[in-house]
């Protein structure tokens, strides 16, 4: 497949594509944090989490490919993997008691709004994920969705948030987390 | 515009510079939209957390095809060590079990040979022979000392020479003869090397019955083999010493006779037996005159 038509359907959202780059350049993008003292687990890491970000940006339509995909993705793993050589350096310098308790709070919220859209439909919940993670368009959603049109994928993502907002709200009661 | 228009608008990021300094405004005056503004936020992280994951799962479950052995790092250090392993072990095992190559080598120093005839009769019926491939013989006097079964040295090989069978000498006379140990040149340099024979060891040398002096092995002198500092093999007609005799001379003796030939090797005033029949890298096995003797006399 060229790697104008993987674009192509990278920036539809095709998530059969997005496999199709992990694949292609696993070996090549792995190696370069292999290379630098990293991890088999973190190269993999550092690897989807910056193919992630290509893909976030094709699909929300943010991102004019002007290299290789390769090459823009490498250039993604190489600051990721600064970042996370940098914050390894300065985790070792930080007071880890403050930080900890922030964790736990942050945490604690976290899971229960992991289970709160765990919850919800599975519609509801591809509506909002598509709409708040990929950046698809309320268009693009309706024709990922199979919906009648637009404003039929706006209502759903309204509703969905909604019961979404009810359902964390009451946990959060529950936990003590609301004022 | 109420708040949650403003946050909603904030998420979605459409919100205006104006829109975004109200927003801030009003949290900062308001700790109940500032909750509001936090709740969305922990809503939306949820949000993209779980699509984050579900993305990675999804990778996760790809199949990456296996880097062949050879592909990795491992694999080509293994492969690069291999090969250089077995480089080596070949280049050890051709100069361990080839020796013809370092022959050349040390043929190519064309060794000075002078040879000088010896009374020779012919005596027909004698069967033993003495080659001597670099040998200068001087027989110009006789006298009585004689011991039984003697061999008179008449060949002489330095490090430097070498196949020397332009130099054929037939010594006949009757009468037993003796080792004589030749007279060697000053300098283990000097490319001229002559064994003196005085005319004692001339007769010593005719006790012989018909003894040829021929030259039919070629010598090697090997010095690169730290497995072997004193050892000498035969093979292919050629003889490979080894070691570096300490850079001295040394001669080697052939005696023919009908029916068997003996070698053996003269060095630092010491006999030295070589088996003929043996192919492999043998110890040079000192051997006294009596020895010496005998089986000279045993040739007869």
């Amino acid at each position: 497949m060229k790697e104008a038509e993987l674009f192509e359907r990278i920036k539809k959202g095709d998530e059969d594509a997005l496999e199709v780059i992990y694949k292609k350049y696993y070996r090549m993008m792995t190696k370069l944090v292999l290379s630098n003292n990293g991890t088999e687990e973190e190269a993999k890491d550092i690897y989807q989490e910056a193919l992630l970000v290509f893909w976030q940006k094709s699909v929300s339509g943010k991102l004019v490919l002007t290299s290789k995909i390769s090459t823009y993705i490498y250039s993604i793993c190489l600051n990721l993997w600064r970042k996370e050589l940098e914050r390894k350096k300065r985790h070792s310098y930080e007071e880890k008691d403050g930080v900890q308790h922030m964790d736990l709070e942050a945490k604690e919220k976290a899971r229960i709004v992991l289970g709160c859209i765990d919850q919800l439909g599975d519609t509801c919940k591809k509506v909002l994920m598509y709409y708040y993670y990929d950046g698809l368009s309320m268009q693009d959603i309706a024709e990922k969705l199979g919906f009648a049109n637009t404003n039929t994928a706006k209502t759903k993502k309204y509703k969905c948030k909604k019961k979404l907002d009810e359902v964390v709200k009451t946990q959060y009661s529950k936990s003590d987390f609301v004022d | 515009m109420e708040y949650q228009e403003l946050i909603e608008k904030h998420f979605d990021g459409n919100l205006s510079e104006g829109e975004a300094s109200l927003l801030e405004d009003l949290m900062q005056s308001n700790p109940e939209i500032k909750n509001e503004f936090d709740f969305q936020q922990d809503l939306i992280e949820g949000l993209k957390s779980k699509r984050k994951s579900e993305l990675k799962a999804r990778l996760n479950t790809v199949e990456i095809p296996a880097v062949p052995f050879f592909g990795t790092m491992t694999g080509q250090i293994t492969i690069g060590a291999s090969a250089v392993g077995a480089i080596f072990l070949f280049g050890w095992l051709m100069i361990q079990f080839s020796p013809n190559e370092e022959l050349e080598a040390v043929s190519e120093t064309s060794p000075v040979v002078e040879s000088e005839a010896i009374a020779s009769k012919e005596n027909e019926e004698a069967g033993a022979t003495i080659e001597a491939p670099v040998v200068t013989i001087d027989t110009s006097k006789e006298t009585g000392s004689s011991t039984k079964n003697g061999v008179k040295p008449t060949v002489k090989e330095t490090a430097d020479n070498k196949s020397k069978k332009e130099s054929e000498k037939v010594v006949s006379e009757p009468t037993p003869i003796k080792p004589v140990q030749p007279a060697i040149a000053d300098s283990f340099t000097d490319e001229k090397v002559r064994v003196n024979v005085n005319e004692n060891n001339t007769q010593e040398l005719s006790s012989l019955n018909d003894l040829k002096i021929n030259n039919t092995l070629d010598i090697n002198n090997i010095t690169n083999k730290r497995k072997f500092q004193f050892h000498y093999q035969v093979r292919d007609n050629q003889l490979f010493l080894y070691g570096t005799f300490d850079k001295g001379v040394y001669e080697i003796y052939e005696v023919n006779a009908k029916e068997s030939k003996r070698v053996f090797l003269y060095y630092n005033k010491e006999y030295y037996r070589i088996l003929l029949n043996h192919k492999k890298v043998l110890p040079l096995e000192k051997i006294d005159q009596d020895e010496l003797n005998e089986i000279i006399e045993a040739l007869n």
